[in-house]
């Protein structure tokens, strides 16, 4: 049997959430006992379970293949992670309009090529399109520009 | 007779203007998104799960009932017409739904496609309706013991049914019950995993987990991938099969319904395993197996028949039982908690408006699938011009919003980054998601149903083994898990699921 990279990636993954959900289930929980159960038993359960699962993914052998965490698409993950945290970060102090303008201008560089013209266009558009929908069609109480821009 | 009255019931409820338009709704945005590739219904349904709250929760369902069934007819329009399945379940009619439509007859395809759908569609609402009282009745009499090993029944063989590595899927739904257990413990109710956030104090929200695991995980897989947008649409001139196509439809159309009812049932079973089985039936029973991949009317009647009929049936488990089958199930459930509804046997018996209009709204909804989307087939097709770049900006757009709008929280536009990151390594490792969401919704109900049990048996754990009930559907699972161990069986997984 030849271990495989990736699924010696994957069962470490599982191990290390399984091994430290469990330990902080016994430290930060009462776990109790199967006749009174307190509510760190289950999550210890399933800790030591994961762990388990972890531990046979990671021995099952497998052909050679690439290491599936080589070549990630670096530029579009960024641009892509970073959409909800603009959309969160703003929504509430600048409000709908500007957030949805941040987020999409985020997420539409993660294609590559893209132009700033076209990306603002696409911005202005979902924009308003989101606006219409979900403040005046469904009655979101979404400020559409918010206090922080008011002064 | 009663179904009689319920069917009624049902009529009056799905019938109602109000309702008739977030049908209407649903299955239009559910074909698009069948178009689209990139897009699933998943995703669709998560985004939109906090729009559902201003709802009726009758209309809610249906709407995200209609996105889930339309998807199906969508995938099957693009998997004819330009050989690529908008949804997975439509992957099979690939193969012969596009070679007839290069021998230049898409049209019939396309109808044959549709009115199988359709059929299935009819036969699975009225399995749904007769079959749904009596199993909620057998639920009714369900113990906690019972009901722990049920829902260990519906994980464990929504792994053996899913494809890849049994080992990862089940460690996938353990990530799942984990993930369940964040927020304030139900009986001592203090803190689990919340590390100091007050905003996880209620638990992770399932919006953000299934717009992060089926949106954004999907869109950073495909900025991975060269994306073409040139698409040769085949053009449609004749919508109608001549009469030997017809013939040659018949059966396949009927047992196709058949394989996809009883399928559908199964939790991980639903459409794309139904698809499968079919195509690999009517190829094994046909006169002409050769024909098989060079355009077979059967190869496309049979497969899309079963996806929609096990499309259908999948609601079977999630309104009787309360245990999804499917992602889409899983989201199900959270909308019916999201409207104050607990997911179970009761649902018939306290909101059985719900219950029936949503078992009839199936049916119109299916009706209106084909009265729209055999004449509007071209316009489907222009959808498909929409370039990438344009899509998925905006999903992330309608993820954030959706997200936000669950408790006016950023913390959960946040989580979708955290979700849509973590999803995409494991993705990428080779772990499906829909296990961890099934694991995510059931969790709960699982714990509570263990430490109930274990009170009652006074912390004998033989509980489990005690009830006959119980004890058969735990020799269910390990049977099934045991089965799928076996390498003989594991290669003929494999082969079932090859998907070219």
């Amino acid at each position: 049997m030849t271990l495989n990279t990736n699924n010696l990636f994957t069962g470490a993954i599982f191990v290390a959430i399984g091994a430290f959900a469990a330990l902080w289930a016994v430290m930060d929980m009462q776990v109790g006992s199967a006749l009174r159960m307190g509510p760190g038993y289950f999550p210890v359960i399933i800790g030591v379970g994961l762990v388990f699962f972890g531990i046979v993914v990671a021995l099952q052998g497998g052909e050679h293949t690439d290491f599936a965490m080589k070549g990630l698409p670096w530029r579009g993950i960024i641009l892509i992670s970073l959409a909800p945290i603009l959309f969160g970060a703003t929504v509430r102090g600048f409000g709908l309009v500007p957030a949805t303008i941040l987020a999409t201008v985020s997420a539409a560089y993660a294609s590559k090529g893209m132009t700033l013209f076209f990306a603002v266009v696409l911005a202005l558009c979902l924009a308003t399109f989101c606006t219409l929908v979900f403040v005046y069609g469904l009655g979101l109480s979404l400020p559409v520009v918010g206090l922080w821009l008011w002064g | 007779m009663d179904i009689l009255s319920h069917i009624a019931l049902g009529l009056q409820v799905a019938g109602s203007p109000g309702n008739l338009f977030y049908c209407l709704i649903g299955v239009l945005l559910g074909t698009i998104i069948g178009v689209l590739p990139g897009i699933g219904p998943t995703a669709t349904v998560a985004m939109l799960l906090p729009i559902t709250f201003s709802l009726s929760p009758e209309a809610a369902l249906i709407m995200l009932a209609g996105i889930y069934y339309g998807s199906a007819y969508g995938g099957s329009t693009t998997a004819i017409l330009i050989n690529l399945p908008g949804e997975a379940s439509a992957s099979v009619t690939t193969l012969d739904g596009y070679q007839m439509a290069l021998k230049g007859r898409p049209g019939a395809a396309l109808s044959v496609a549709a009115v199988g759908s359709f059929v299935a569609g009819c036969v699975a609402t009225l399995l749904i309706a007769m079959f749904a009282v009596p199993l909620t009745r057998i639920a009714l009499d369900f113990g906690p013991a019972e009901y722990f090993s049920l829902i260990i029944l519906g994980l464990v063989s929504s792994v053996t049914l899913a494809h890849g590595s049994i080992a990862k899927a089940l460690a996938m739904i353990l990530l799942g019950l984990l993930l369940g257990t964040v927020g304030t413990d139900i009986y001592a109710g203090v803190p689990r995993f919340t590390f100091g956030f007050y905003e996880l104090a209620e638990g992770l929200s399932i919006v953000p987990l299934a717009v992060g695991l089926f949106g954004v995980a999907e869109i950073l897989r495909n900025l991975g991938l060269p994306m073409g947008n040139d698409v040769d649409a085949i053009k449609v001139t004749s919508l109608f099969p001549n009469r030997s196509e017809a013939r040659a439809s018949v059966k396949p159309i009927l047992r196709g319904t058949v394989i996809g009812s009883l399928l559908g049932v199964l939790p991980g079973g639903g459409a794309l395993l139904s698809s499968f089985a079919s195509y690999t039936i009517e190829k094994k029973l046909s006169k002409h197996p050769e024909m098989f991949g060079n355009g077979a009317i059967e190869g496309v009647a049979g497969p899309e028949s079963a996806n929609n009929a096990g499309a259908q049936t999948s609601f079977i488990p999630m309104l009787t039982l309360g245990i999804p089958s499917n992602g889409v199930m899983a989201l199900m459930i959270g909308a019916l908690m999201i409207q104050g509804i607990q997911p179970g046997p009761n649902v018939v018996n306290t909101n059985p408006e719900l219950f029936w209009g949503l078992i009839v709204s199936m049916w119109i909804g299916n009706l209106m699938l084909v009265v729209l989307n055999l004449p509007l087939v071209g316009l489907w097709v222009k959808m498909l011009s929409v370039p990438y770049k344009v899509l998925f900006p905006s999903i992330m757009v309608f993820s954030a919003i959706g997200a936000y709008t669950v408790s006016f929280n950023s913390f959960d536009v946040y989580a979708i980054t955290a979700f849509g990151l973590g999803g995409y390594i494991l993705i990428r490792l080779g772990c499906e998601p829909v296990p961890l969401l099934l694991g995510f919704v059931l969790g709960p109900l699982l714990e509570e149903n263990l430490r109930r049990a274990t009170i009652m048996s006074q912390g004998n754990l033989s509980i489990f083994v005690n009830s006959p009930i119980s004890a058969g559907l735990i020799v269910a699972a390990a049977i099934m898990l045991a089965v799928v161990a076996l390498p003989y069986f594991s290669r003929k997984r494999e082969e079932v699921f090859v998907e070219d």
